[in-house]
């Protein structure tokens, strides 16, 4: 379990945080823009420093204000990934992804990573020459060749388009769970939330608001329906008695049709993130002839 | 004396006082970039000085300070038993201090152009300060550091206060091609002179051409 307590002001903004980490699972921190999510990975990784609090990864400490102990970002075992990936531009894929590896024979493991994230035969090609997709898979593995034992991801897709997105959210989830790597996620993505995390630590102007597994947070109750689809309200057309609502998914758009009173009753606006649900017997199935 | 003397002179203060740049320039700009003291801006101040500072101000303190009557002067008497002043060594250290800036203002600019991401993505793979700097810092900022080399080596070439005030016009030891210059002018051999500023201008002017060349072609390959 990591264990992260700690409070930092800075320009009148208060960040005060106690977090539980679970070892081995996907941890999201979930929360608007501002909310403090990209400080906390940055204080975990010892980039910055809290003014006060402990942070202690199993039985070792890397901050404790009282004892005076501060680990610099090189002692930890983490691993960081940037929105904006922040690849060495002066070298290539192979030397980006070999950077942190000090083994001295580490040819084959590099390669092997470069395979596995599907870049193989670009091991000599620069960042500049790479699609925003395949920037972020070599970041990825760069950050996961040093093998640390937490890998703290931030906001990892938010610069990439919705279908590069939807892909990369699939191979992250396979290889977070080969590495079987503690990972913290930050996201204000609701349905990369959904898909990736096992746990969730919401947060809202630099405080932890709720904590659980995704339905916990976001339905209050485990649903009964058996189909989910979340994604953001971007139409309310009503008539007297019934609302159309139009939710996009990804690239599709749902309509569904719900009373007026409970629009009213949820409060319902355009820009809002929901999740619609299905009960399984309600449900067609159509098998497709090809295969997406 | 040969007519050439002169402006080898000239080539070989150029060059070393570059490589004195080179070597020093690169950790004090560092620390100009990366350090947090609030006294900083003071040492910004002494290195740019040379900037606005009229030649023959910096030539004159140097000239006391180095002298036969002072500290400095004496002491390297003692060691080297000969002069500071009005030698080759004393127009190192004038040269040195007047292209300063020349040299470090660009290796810090290029220092402080490298994203801040890229040092702490490296430093979260578990690499140093020292191993970022030689990894990430030094090659992003190659063009940074190649103009200042260049424009420290140019300058050097073209200075002339200084050297007459801390070197005066001893052939063969001080008389380097800027004095060169104002000697044949001053004995009225037009034709010498041309000569020296002809090849001086030239000089400066195709070592300017490759900086500005240079930087075009690294702004268009990134």
């Amino acid at each position: 379990m990591l264990h992260v307590s700690f409070k930092k002001i800075w320009n009148g903004f208060t960040l005060d945080a106690t977090l539980e980490i679970p070892f081995g699972k996907i941890t999201a921190l979930f929360g608007p823009s501002g909310a403090g999510k990209s400080t906390i990975l940055r204080i975990i990784s010892g980039l910055e420093t809290a003014d006060e609090g402990r942070i202690s990864y199993g039985s070792e400490v890397w901050f404790d204000k009282l004892s005076g102990i501060h680990l610099p970002p090189q002692q930890r075992p983490v691993g960081f990934v940037f929105q904006d990936f922040a690849l060495f531009p002066h070298l290539t894929v192979k030397k980006n992804v070999a950077y942190g590896i000090k083994e001295k024979k580490h040819a084959q493991e590099v390669r092997d990573l470069i395979s596995l994230v599907g870049l193989s035969g670009y091991e000599h090609y620069y960042p500049a020459q790479l699609s925003g997709g395949q920037k972020q898979r070599v970041a990825l593995i760069r950050a996961l060749a040093r093998k640390p034992g937490l890998l703290l991801m931030d906001e990892p897709l938010s610069a990439l388009d919705w279908e590069t997105r939807r892909q990369l959210q699939e191979d992250l989830k396979q290889i977070l769970r080969q590495f079987n790597v503690t990972t913290i996620y930050v996201t204000h993505d609701i349905t990369e939330m959904y898909k990736l995390a096992d746990y969730v630590i919401a947060l809202e102007s630099g405080k932890v608001m709720r904590r659980g597994t995704p339905e916990e947070i976001f339905l209050g109750k485990k649903l009964s329906t058996r189909i989910q689809i979340s994604g953001k309200v971007i139409g309310i057309e009503s008539d007297p008695i019934m609302v159309a609502v139009t939710v996009m998914h990804e690239d599709q758009y749902i309509k569904t049709l719900i009373d007026a009173e409970e629009i009213d009753r949820m409060d319902l606006k355009i820009g809002d993130d929901v999740i619609i649900g299905a009960k399984s017997s309600d449900v067609i199935l159509f098998k497709t002839l090809t295969k997406l | 004396m040969n007519f050439a003397t002169p402006l080898l002179l000239s080539l070989r203060l150029s060059l070393v006082t570059m490589v004195l740049l080179f070597i020093t320039g690169i950790p004090l700009a560092y620390w100009l970039v990366f350090s947090r003291t609030k006294w900083k801006f003071i040492i910004e101040s002494v290195v740019a000085l040379p900037l606005v500072l009229p030649p023959t101000v910096l030539g004159f303190y140097l000239l006391m300070a180095i002298g036969g009557n002072s500290i400095i002067g004496q002491w390297y008497e003692a060691i080297f038993n000969s002069t500071l002043a009005f030698s080759f060594q004393g127009l190192i250290l004038g040269s040195f201090l007047y292209s300063l800036p020349f040299a470090v203002q660009p290796f810090q600019t290029s220092f402080s152009s490298v994203d801040k991401k890229l040092l702490e993505a490296s430093w979260s793979l578990g690499r140093s300060h020292v191993y970022t700097f030689f990894s990430v810092i030094l090659p992003l900022s190659r063009q940074g550091i190649i103009t200042g080399c260049v424009l420290s080596f140019a300058h050097t070439l073209g200075e002339f206060g200084v050297v007459l005030m801390i070197g005066g016009n001893i052939p063969g030891v001080t008389r380097v091609a800027s004095v060169a210059i104002y000697d044949e002018v001053q004995s009225l051999d037009y034709g010498n002179a041309n000569m020296y500023s002809a090849i001086l201008l030239f000089f400066s002017f195709t070592i300017l051409a490759i900086v500005y060349f240079t930087n075009r072609r690294f702004i268009r390959t990134l």
